[in-house]
């Protein structure tokens, strides 16, 4: 239970800091790249479950 | 002169008869009295024996339609159902239903006239949008409204995650409660081996199915609606898709669970009695013959006894029956009139052209269905489990 919940807040927090880097970035060439960049951190964290597993194995 | 005698003879009997009749029907009477009397000799000493208090517990924490239902003490109301005089109005349940749904929607329609209150600002600010000076102000208002709703919503949904809880904690301690009277009994009644078969499904039930629907699904369920609400928040950061994804793993689960104990339960279910059936009779049949000139008798007695050991057990089985439906009637009401509420909102508020509200209170009501469901799913779990039991005793009776 806990850790279904830690996994799920992480991700709606991570989800949160992303909305308002995004909202903060500067308007530029530099948007793009940091916009993957954003992208990459929300997919790591959705995926840190399978990440850890894979550590173990 | 014989034939006259015959006919005179006759003729006085049918005379006779009515007097006969009436005489009959006073002795009726009085056998009614007599059942009664009969009655409380044979089970009362059963039913006496038993411990109900941790019914009479499980009972008074139900509370009003618990009580409504079934009256105050557990015993009485095991007699009058083991009797057949359990009187279940339909009429009366149905205002039961009724009063507690009507209950449910005046308690939340505060949180109702709130949210629409929210999106209806919202609108207006998005009305005025070109009179603000920058893009940048309109869209920052846009989203503070959201915000509110949502902070709303999150409440709103922790208290609903609340209730199931609660709800299922109710269940499993009435059907914790129940089975040990159940089993009890059925192992007094010869069913040593479906009591045997049964104690691990009920361990499994109580215990298990109870734990993983809090702490598995409740959880998913919570996350899926905490996700749906941030996704929702700006259109570029999207895990609606995750959200659903969360949401469908608990409703496969779900039913995974409620397939598989239904399969092991009957399979199980119906294996221990016909093993029970057998035994029984050759248990009868060994007294019956073997011990010599009072075994006849002596076998009648283990008949009656088991047969008062059913009676009392299917009372009791109907009563359980009644106290999960009660248990499960009020949580289940209370959040499907609330997924009802939000479906609502959501209708009301599409007019206006807020996308992410609408949206965010459409996904949030479809959450709210799987709470109810798996409430519903684990009720009905105990409620095939209460009348199995009842059911296999009954058909190692009619093995024996």
């Amino acid at each position: 239970m806990k850790a279904i919940l830690e996994w799920g807040f992480h991700i709606a927090l991570v989800a949160v800091i992303v909305t308002l880097c995004e909202g903060i970035l500067p308007s530029g060439s530099i948007k793009k790249f940091a916009r993957v960049g954003l992208g990459l951190a929300l997919v790591l964290e959705m995926l840190s479950p399978l990440i850890k597993l894979v550590q173990q194995i | 002169m014989k034939r006259l005698w015959v006919f005179l003879l006759a003729c006085i009997l049918m005379l006779g008869c009515p007097a006969f009749a009436v005489l009959a029907q006073e002795d009726e009477e009085e056998t009614d009295l007599a059942a009664q009397e009969e009655w409380d000799r044979v089970y009362g000493d059963v039913l006496n024996g038993l411990d109900f208090s941790q019914m009479d517990s499980a009972l008074n924490g139900l509370g009003e339609p618990g009580y409504q239902l079934l009256g105050a003490s557990v015993r009485e109301a095991v007699m009058k159902a083991s009797q057949g005089e359990l009187k279940l109005d339909i009429w009366g349940i149905l205002k039961l239903i009724f009063a507690s749904a009507v209950d449910a929607f005046r308690k939340n329609a505060g949180i109702l006239l709130r949210i629409l209150l929210l999106a209806v600002i919202s609108a207006i600010l998005g009305v005025l949008k070109p009179s603000f000076s920058s893009q940048g102000v309109a869209d920052a208002a846009g989203m503070v409204s959201y915000l509110l709703i949502i902070a709303i919503l999150a409440q709103l949904l922790y208290s609903v995650v609340g209730v199931a809880r609660d709800a299922i904690d109710a269940m499993s301690g009435v059907i914790s409660a129940v089975f040990p009277i159940l089993l009890l009994l059925l192992t007094a009644m010869g069913g040593s081996m479906s009591g045997a078969v049964f104690s691990p499904a009920m361990a499994v039930l109580t215990g298990g199915i109870g734990l993983f629907i809090k702490n598995a699904i409740l959880p998913m369920v919570l996350i899926s609606g905490v996700m749906i609400m941030v996704s929702n928040i700006s259109e570029r950061v999207q895990i609606g898709k995750m959200a659903a994804f969360v949401k469908k793993i608990a409703g496969w689960s779900i039913s995974v669970v409620f397939v598989v104990f239904l399969g092991v339960t009957a399979l199980q279910g119906m294996a221990g009695s016909a093993i029970d059936g057998v035994t029984l009779r050759t248990a009868k049949f060994a007294i019956d013959k073997f011990v010599p000139i009072v075994g006849g008798m002596f076998s009648d007695t283990v008949d009656t006894l088991i047969g008062c050991s059913l009676v009392i057990k299917n009372g009791i089985g109907i009563v359980g029956t009644l106290m999960i439906a009660v248990s499960v009637l009020s949580p289940v009401l209370t959040i499907a009139s609330l997924s009802l509420m939000m479906n609502l909102a959501a209708a009301i508020i599409e007019p206006f052209g807020e996308k992410r509200i609408y949206k965010c209170l459409s996904d949030i009501s479809g959450v709210m269905t799987l709470l109810y469901v798996s409430i519903l799913a684990l009720g009905a779990m105990m409620f095939i489990l209460v009348s199995l039991v009842v059911g296999a005793s009954n058909v190692n009776i009619m093995m024996r």
